[in-house]
């Protein structure tokens, strides 16, 4: 790694920490008001957290010598580096967390703030390593069996989104969302709108050094490529989902919208690499219409995602995945690449749902993970951190300020 | 000059007639002369997304209000009646006075004096509990509130005990005076918990404000809080 290399990686490091303000403000404004400083609370651990279990873990489990091309062996609580090994360190670690934190959103409302720390943990420290030694780790299985994801739409979004799959199915929908008589969702609008909208800005702003700092270099990637790809990748998303919301006589909803263009940068990001900008078009507009329509499932099915996580990141980064398969400039196209692929996808929900739903399964035997009604009644901010989010604004039930 | 709550009230009553029965484009009115007090079309969504949410009308049917409405307010008929006299017709129902009298013939269990006063608590009670009921008529509350008490979580026999009883006279509360405060919290808590089952938990905060705002009137309220039940 060049001089040069090194200065893009560290802007690349401190971009993809900025994501973390972006998933804050999102998950925050899609969440009631009484709930605010928990998802932000949420947010913010995953980072401090997690970043320290992943350099004293997980580090090690994703990139140590793998054994078996399952897991690694070596590397834990690493002190002494090289300039590049650091830098890779510091920035896999914003990768760790960002797939820690995909969960919070999907979660929150209903959640004890102490069971999530330790699930957060676990994904920092064991669920995303071990599927990424699979995939990233020169020996994993995954890569030598060929599979492809350039900058994480299967290794750190759909880990995200299995797990947090996991977590709506155990802890249940939020108190009323669904109808006992009638199975009807009701909309539990979140506080602020605006704070999504600036989320997502801010989130399109660090996938830029999310997809451009997974670079091998810069004479081996192109760079302006990558960086092209996902910011069309993002705008197609954006637009697949207006256009669903359009054929479909819905309004167009601003929420929807934008979680669109996530979807989109997150399924560009297995292929940012490998395709052509037109593909990065198809692409991202297909992810964006395929969160629409997988949103509105899982609500039939009354999984409760306040954010949309599993559709946004789940399902967008399996398709995001396949399409590197289908649409890649360097790689011909092949039913044993696409095979190869399916694999990594299969292999991925099969790991990271099952151990998350036995993880969620184990915490709630031994401490209970779901707020009581009281408290989601309350407001989770009062009841688990003992501060409000908005003073002179919240009222509380008794229509007096607080 | 034209009376633009007078106007409200008619673009209401016409929007809602096809959608609505009588007794819930009254409830509807309420919700308008209670929340909607400044013109504008923020409001006006706001107003018709209420009245909507409350009664169960599909968001297709939603979005042709919205422009109903707004063209009503522009262009209302002469003749169209005012349904403010029929809301204040409806008012004279069994205040939850008359309830609580009958709360205050029976012995309360502090001091065993005939005749006494029921304790502050027990009349906010029964005003929170009474005005949400009220409220909620047009939902199947207690039929919501007897599954609960059944159900793992909140499994609860001196509730349902309770919640049967209220079912047959919901305008009399006498069994609230045998709760202690620790109870009768739990019973509100349940009754929360009721309407967001039945309606949904924005419903439920409104419908809970509503009341919070009748209890505040009462002057007990300043020797027992409604909030303390919160």
């Amino acid at each position: 790694m060049n001089e040069l290399e090194v200065i893009w990686m560290a802007v690349c490091v401190a971009l993809v920490f900025f994501m973390q303000a972006g998933f804050a403000f999102l998950e925050a404004g899609a969440a009631r008001a009484k709930n605010a400083v928990n998802v932000m609370m949420k947010n913010y651990m995953d980072m401090s957290l997690g970043a320290v279990i992943f350099w004293a873990v997980g580090y090690g489990v994703m990139f140590g010598d793998s054994v078996f091309g399952l897991i690694g062996s070596d590397r834990f609580f690493p002190n002494q580096f090289s300039s590049r090994d650091a830098i890779h360190l510091a920035y896999q670690t914003m990768f760790a967390a960002t797939a820690a934190t995909i969960v919070s959103g999907a979660v929150s409302e209903r959640i004890h703030f102490g069971a999530y720390l330790l699930f957060s943990a676990m994904v920092s420290g064991f669920i995303y390593p071990v599927f990424g030694a699979w995939v990233w780790n020169d020996n994993g299985w995954l890569a030598k069996l060929g599979f492809i994801d350039f900058a994480g739409s299967t290794v750190v979004h759909s880990v995200g989104g299995w797990c947090s799959l996991a977590g709506v199915i155990v802890l249940g929908p939020r108190l009323g969302r669904y109808s006992r008589a009638t199975s009807e969702a009701r909309e539990i609008p979140g506080h602020s709108l605006p704070h999504v909208v600036l989320g997502a800005f801010i989130l399109w702003l660090g996938w830029f050094g999310f997809n451009g700092g997974s670079i091998q270099s810069l004479e081996h990637d192109n760079l302006g490529l990558i960086l092209l790809n996902t910011h069309l990748g993002g705008c197609a998303g954006a637009l697949g989902a207006m256009l669903l919301m359009r054929l479909k006589r819905q309004p167009i909803l601003v929420s929807r919208t934008v979680n669109g263009s996530v979807a989109g940068l997150v399924s560009i990001t297995a292929g940012a690499s490998h395709f052509s900008p037109a593909a990065a078009l198809l692409v991202g507009a297909m992810a964006g219409m395929l969160y629409s329509i997988s949103v509105d499932l899982l609500d039939r099915l009354q999984f409760d995602d306040v954010v949309g996580a599993v559709s946004v990141h789940g399902i967008a980064g399996a398709w995001g995945t396949l399409a590197v398969a289908l649409f890649s400039q360097d790689i011909a196209f092949s039913l044993g690449f696409v095979m190869v692929q399916l694999t990594g996808i299969v292999a991925c929900f099969a790991w990271a749902f099952s151990v998350a739903f036995l993880l969620f399964k184990l915490l709630d035997k031994f401490i209970g993970i779901r707020a009581s009604t009281l408290h989601e009644q309350r407001g989770l901010d009062y009841t688990e951190h003992y501060e409000v989010g908005y003073p002179e604004f919240q009222k509380r039930l008794d229509g007096k300020m607080i | 000059m034209k009376d633009s709550r007078k106007l409200r009230r008619q673009a209401a009553w016409m929007c809602f007639e096809p959608h609505l029965n009588e007794e819930q484009r009254l409830g509807a009115i309420q919700m308008l002369e209670h929340s909607y007090q400044v013109e504008g079309v923020t409001n006006q969504i706001s107003y018709i997304g209420a009245v909507c949410a409350r009664y169960g009308i599909s968001e297709k049917v939603r979005k042709s209000l919205y422009f109903n409405f707004h063209q009503l307010l522009s262009d209302m008929p002469e003749s169209a009646i005012d349904p403010l006299t029929r809301l204040q017709g409806d008012r004279q129902r069994p205040a939850p006075k008359d309830s609580l009298d009958s709360v205050s013939d029976q012995k309360p269990r502090t001091n065993g004096k005939p005749n006494a006063k029921p304790p502050a608590k027990v009349v906010i009670f029964s005003q929170l509990a009474y005005q949400v009921q009220d409220d909620c008529k047009h939902c199947d509350l207690f039929t919501t509130l007897r599954h609960l008490t059944e159900d793992g979580r909140n499994r609860n026999q001196v509730f349902a005990g309770i919640i049967e009883h209220w079912s047959k006279n919901p305008d009399n509360f006498s069994w609230a005076l045998k709760l202690e405060e620790a109870e009768l919290k739990q019973f509100v808590h349940l009754l929360y918990t009721g309407v967001c089952e039945a309606l949904g938990p924005v419903e439920a905060d409104r419908c809970f404000h509503r009341a919070l705002v009748v209890c505040e009137r009462r002057a007990e309220a300043k020797e027992f809080p409604p909030a303390r039940f919160l």
